[in-house]
């Protein structure tokens, strides 16, 4: 698992904004002193930025601020001047560490995914999805959020996380129920809310030649560390933002002209809550339906053969 | 596109203001939205959506600026 939110409990990341250079943007982290995951982030020549980050990792903070003070460019700044403000700032608590999304990255490479989307804490409907899932040959189950509501079962929903096969992400509600207080008197509740704000948020996958990126929808955007230039941000912000989760079909073009930069060319969410399949250059891109709607439930069985993707709506 | 506004000649700066949006970003594509723009890339003059996709020779280009400027300077 490839989790952003650094698990090292003496890790912290930060996210600068800098002031008149090039690279809007430099992200790093601090772990005991010693400085790595230095990136320039949105500008200025990649290439020398990539340099400077490798030069600088696992040094130690003091060391690095003699190295990066008194280096001119442009605006009486320069990237290494604005990179020591940060670093100055963070170590004053100016500036705060940050988290972003979580990523599960499902390195195996697949043939048959189920995909599901908004569950409503059903868990008896996710129990009759992981079985008709598992008969039409689906390696994995990738559940995009919202998996709880507040009328579910939490105990039942608890056991059904231990699946094998089954990859639950948080949806926006997850979220939010996660960050409210714990009840006190009610320990399964209390147990659920901490296995909810333990789940990952993203996946990335491989289905047949696809890279593929699943999510549940525009409230990663929100989280307080969240970068435009953190892996799949970019696909979040096309999609969410510029479509309009894929609604304005009229800057698709434009869509189209960034798909270029993405990781992925397969884009699974869920927030919108009905089905859609979305061609946009060679990205695919598919809005997950519910997978709850009265008493019917649906999901998608998304396979990879000999005539490329596949989607196929069960219910 | 962007390139063909880099290369303007110099003396044009005394009499435009030019700003790129990064379409990576959500600032940019709130600024896209704004200006109603629907393909990438796109120039904007005064608020006025000029080219959108073709890139426009320079001639025309720095015509295009030079018009606008006059007919400020005109109306001034």
């Amino acid at each position: 698992m490839d989790n952003m939110d650094n698990n090292d409990s003496h890790s912290q990341r930060y996210l600068y904004k800098t002031k008149g250079v090039c690279p809007p943007e430099i992200g790093f982290e601090i772990n005991d002193g010693i400085l790595t995951g230095v990136a320039f982030r949105g500008g200025g020549c990649p290439g020398n930025a990539a340099l400077v980050g490798r030069l600088l990792e696992g040094r130690a903070v003091s060391e690095v601020q003699g190295i990066l003070r008194g280096i001119a460019c442009r605006n009486d700044t320069s990237c290494p001047e604005q990179l020591a403000d940060a670093v100055d700032q963070a170590l004053a608590g100016a500036l705060l560490p940050v988290a972003s999304f979580k990523v599960h990255s499902d390195e195996t490479l697949h043939s048959k995914i189920a995909v599901v989307g908004e569950l409503a804490g059903d868990h008896q409907a996710l129990a009759r999805i992981i079985e008709a899932a598992g008969k039409a040959g689906a390696e994995k189950v990738y559940c995009l959020g919202n998996v709880f509501a507040a009328k579910a079962d939490p105990g039942a929903m608890l056991e059904l996380m231990q699946e094998p096969n089954l990859v639950l992400l948080a949806g926006a509600g997850d979220w939010e129920f996660a960050q409210k207080p714990p009840e006190e008197d009610n320990l399964v509740a209390a147990a659920l809310q901490a296995k909810l704000m333990d789940l990952d948020q993203v996946v990335s996958f491989i289905l047949g030649d696809l890279a593929g990126v699943g999510f549940y929808g525009d409230y990663l955007q929100n989280l307080e560390g969240f970068s435009d230039f953190d892996p799949y941000a970019l696909e979040m912000n096309m999609v969410c933002n510029l479509a309009d989760l894929m609604r304005d079909k009229s800057v698709f073009g434009a869509v189209e002209a960034m798909v270029p930069g993405f990781r992925a060319r397969l884009i699974l969410f869920a927030q919108r809550g009905d089905w859609g399949a979305y061609q946009v250059g060679d990205a695919t891109v598919i809005s997950v339906g519910a997978a709850v709607d009265g008493d019917q439930v649906s999901w998608g069985l998304l396979s990879w053969g000999a005539g490329g993707l596949d989607l196929a709506i069960q219910s | 596109m962007a390139e063909s506004v880099r290369d303007l000649p110099e003396d044009l700066d005394e009499i435009m203001e030019v700003r790129e949006w990064d379409m990576r970003t959500r600032e940019g594509i709130t600024r896209f939205k704004e200006l109603k723009a629907k393909i990438l890339p796109s120039i904007v003059m005064d608020g006025d959506l000029v080219y959108e996709s073709l890139i426009p020779p320079q001639e025309e280009l720095i015509a295009e600026i030079q018009r606008r400027h006059q007919e400020k300077a005109d109306a001034s």
